[in-house]
């Protein structure tokens, strides 16, 4: 993400290379690319994902000792430039991760996945997978991040009206110093954000605050975790918790929070995409995803809690966020454009 | 006379093939089975079809009108909401794929545009149903509308939710595999019981059967088995067949009985006769005359004996009279009445019966009498002078053995079915005089009396008869 312009220019050449130029061009936005295995592998899979290179290399690596035959291409791409990928442009992936679970799910609903049934996605539990095309394979539960300084003097909140209290009694510490995600431009946060205002009304109300209090609004988790880490930001709402968890020094400045009253559980998923060229190694990678073996690379090497992460297990009143049907809800174009009016008006009141 | 064998030539007189109960019992029940349990499975799946389409098609028209509830206008305007929960709802009971559309008075609003709309008359405020293919899978599809007054104006929205049919399909298939589960064990059960009942049904007419069947040849007794109503008419019929049949032979064996008698008194006189002229005649060639004449009428004499012994026979074995004999005692004086006829052509019986080897039958004594004297006369008949006939008793297995050995001739080009035959004789014995009674007579008794009789050939020279008897 870093250097995700020059990934860019590096990725796309070696992946025009790679495929040989058989391709129409990219027209979706690679954040960054990489080639992981023997240069000479029998075969590679194409894995699209939204997850960081960086975060995901243990269990490539821990996928490729399994398998050595095989090598792995792995491409980032932001969740909702997978979607295009996938459902307009129609790319050869092999296999597509993404933590934006409404998204995958559309894409299943709409008919570009393909159904996996192996002896391993039969072996993951019912709540993480949808069908035989959607499967759950690390936790991610949405929380809060505070800066510690700002902190010293303040009793830390421990439902979400605790913390609007907190912010409407002191407006001066957080006046322009609170953070979260844009639901305009980021899936994820759009995500959390219409799970929020389906949980309790409180959304609103906090719309609101943060709208008056002129909160700034991020493209993503890394660079919340950054600004509060640095004292920027007082308080960060809404983001990935195994991020923060796995980014932060033991030192650090932000402290993370999970609300008593919900925590939203996100489900990071798997597809395997009808485009894809040679599925079967996409469906290998799957097993790997789901097996013991992978699981346990992803919660302790990764730090991408597994799907029986004991920590989140133990989360007051955690809230998964259901893979169903009911995700499609929000990505219709005209509930879309009404939840962000709703939004910006909130935001924008003043 | 086997029962099997009577049936088959009555099936012969027929011509047809004989009609079986069991068959035309059986076939109608494994019919039904076959058609009742498909008749279970059908409707079982076709039960569940309905429900299960029901179910989904409730499903889909509670979605549907829960987004019309939702939409309301707005200023200039209809603001159609989709209720999140309801999408929530159509996915509970399975995880089917749903698609939607909304149309603004028939212009695409938002969901899936290449979801056709199912054509819904005007007035029409209930949802209109309908299968369709989607997206290379089959879909059940609701579309309902409604007019909103927008500025005076009415706007239709027009909804349209579909689902794929896996979980129809998955409850269908599991019904699917009960019910032909059920209607196999049903048609199972069916075709055990199908095979009970022909069984038990069939059960009295077999007993019936085999009771009519065990009977012995001469047994002319009316049939008593206990029989099912339905048979006794032609139990009845039955038994007055059998009694006609009785009569009609206790007639005849009478009037055999008066013939034989008629026949041997004057045959006597016409023998005494004879030897008379016989004995005064001097001139050779009357003598041989005269000679013949004896020998015919001898065996005329002897043929009505026999004749007599034979009605005796049946009449015996009817109404038998039965005792516990010694059959020692019985050969013994036997053989002392027959030794004088015996003497004069030179033959010798030895009896080695003494009083310790008694052993005892239980029998009609004038019909055992007459077995052995049949079987005594023939060793006689067939023995040259100077040969000695041996008669013993003994005791094998149950059952006593009397065996008459001679010295004769032997047996030749007959076999032992033939010899039961009446008039059937040996071909080695056309020189001597026989009418092929006798055998018979003693084969007839044999099966009486529940005992066999077999006839072979001597090791050495000769005939040897043997009958057995059950003891007591």
């Amino acid at each position: 993400m870093r250097n995700s312009v020059f990934a860019n220019l590096l990725g796309l050449s070696s992946l025009l290379y790679l495929l040989g130029g058989a391709q129409p061009a990219k027209a979706f936005e690679i954040e960054y690319e990489e080639h992981f295995g023997a240069a000479d592998a029998a075969s590679i899979v194409r894995i699209l994902s939204s997850t960081d290179s960086d975060r995901f290399k243990p269990v490539i690596t821990g996928f490729i000792a399994r398998n050595p035959d095989l090598g792995v291409h792995y491409v980032t791409a932001s969740t909702a430039e997978i979607y295009t990928a996938i459902a307009v442009e129609k790319q050869p992936f092999d296999l597509v991760i993404s933590s934006a679970m409404d998204l995958q799910m559309k894409l299943a609903n709409d008919g570009f996945t393909q159904a996996v049934d192996t002896v391993e996605t039969k072996a993951v539990p019912g709540w993480a997978r949808w069908r035989t095309e959607v499967f759950g394979f690390a936790l991610e539960p949405v929380v809060m991040l505070i800066s510690k300084k700002d902190f010293a003097n303040l009793t830390v909140p421990r439902t979400r009206h605790e913390m609007l209290a907190l912010i409407r009694n002191n407006s001066s510490v957080f006046k322009d110093r609170i953070g979260t995600y844009n639901p305009e431009t980021s899936g994820a946060g759009y995500l959390f954000s219409t799970q929020d205002a389906r949980q309790s009304d409180t959304f609103w109300r906090l719309a609101e605050v943060m709208g008056r209090l002129n909160a700034k609004l991020y493209c993503c988790t890394s660079k919340m975790i950054e600004a509060v880490d640095k004292g920027d930001l007082a308080l960060a709402y809404n983001l990935l918790g195994s991020y923060a968890n796995a980014i932060l020094p033991a030192n650090s400045n932000a402290q993370i929070i999970a609300f008593e009253d919900y925590t939203h559980i996100l489900l990071r998923t798997a597809i395997v995409p009808i485009t894809s060229q040679s599925p079967a190694g996409g469906i290998r990678f799957l097993n790997f995803l789901v097996s013991p073996d992978g699981q346990s690379i992803l919660d302790s090497e990764a730090k991408l809690p597994a799907l029986n992460n004991s920590v989140i297990d133990k989360l007051a009143n955690r809230k998964p966020i259901r893979l169903d049907a009911g995700l499609l809800v929000f990505l219709d174009r005209l509930k879309k454009t009404h939840f962000l009016r709703e939004w910006n008006a909130a935001l924008i009141q003043n | 006379m086997k029962p099997s064998g009577m049936r088959s030539t009555d099936i012969k007189t027929t011509g047809r093939k004989p009609v079986s109960l069991r068959w035309r019992l059986l076939v109608p029940l494994v019919v039904t089975a076959i058609v009742i349990s498909a008749l279970l499975f059908f409707t079982m799946r076709n039960v569940t079809t309905h429900a299960v389409q029901a179910t989904q098609d409730a499903l889909l028209e509670t979605a549907a009108l829960s987004i019309l509830e939702q939409t309301r206008t707005i200023e200039d305007d209809v603001e159609v909401d989709l209720p999140y929960n309801i999408f929530t709802m159509l996915g509970a009971t399975s995880e089917d794929k749903v698609y939607y559309r909304i149309d603004l008075d028939g212009t695409f609003l938002t969901g899936y545009e290449d979801l056709a709309p199912n054509i819904i008359p005007p007035q029409e405020d209930r949802p209109v149903f309908s299968t369709t293919d989607f997206r290379n899978s089959k879909l059940r599809q609701a579309t309902i509308h409604r007019g909103f007054v927008v500025r005076g104006k009415i706007k239709f929205v027009r909804i349209t939710i579909a689902q794929t049919q896996l979980f129809q399909e998955t409850i269908i298939r599991d019904i699917s595999r009960s019910a032909s589960i059920i209607g196999i064990s049903f048609f199972g059960f069916a075709i055990f019981m199908a095979l009970l009942v022909t069984t038990s049904f069939l059960r009295p007419i077999k007993l019936l059967a085999d009771a009519v069947s065990r009977r012995g040849p001469n047994d002319l007794r009316p049939v008593k088995h206990p029989t099912p109503e339905e048979l006794t008419p032609l139990v009845l019929s039955l038994n007055g067949f059998i009694a006609r049949l009785r009569t009609t032979l206790r007639q005849t064996e009478t009037f055999i009985a008066e013939a034989a008698h008629h026949i041997r008194t004057p045959l006597s006189l016409v023998k005494s006769e004879g030897q008379l002229a016989l004995s005064k005649s001097t001139n050779a060639h009357n003598r041989e005359h005269l000679r013949n004449i004896i020998q015919a009428v001898d065996q005329s004499s002897r043929s009505a004996s026999q004749l007599l012994d034979h009605a005796i026979v049946l009449y015996r074995t009817e109404q038998s009279d039965e005792l516990r004999l010694d059959l020692s005692i019985v050969i013994k004086s036997l053989v002392e009445n027959i030794q004088p006829a015996a003497s004069l052509k030179d033959i010798n019986i030895v009896s080695d019966l003494d009083t310790n080897s008694s052993v005892f039958i239980l029998a009609d004594r004038v019909l055992v009498e007459v077995a052995l004297r049949n079987m005594l006369d023939n060793a006689i008949k067939y023995s040259q002078p100077d040969q000695t006939i041996h008669v013993t008793l003994g005791v094998v297995k149950n059952m006593a053995k009397i065996s008459i050995r001679d010295q004769g001739r032997g047996l030749e080009g007959i076999n032992q079915r033939g010899l039961k035959q009446r008039f059937e004789r040996g071909s080695n014995v056309d020189d001597v005089i026989g009418s092929g009674l006798g055998l018979a007579i003693v084969w007839e008794i044999c099966s009486a009396l529940s005992g066999t009789f077999t006839l072979k050939n001597n090791k050495g020279d000769g005939a040897c008869a043997i009958l057995y008897l059950p003891i007591c």
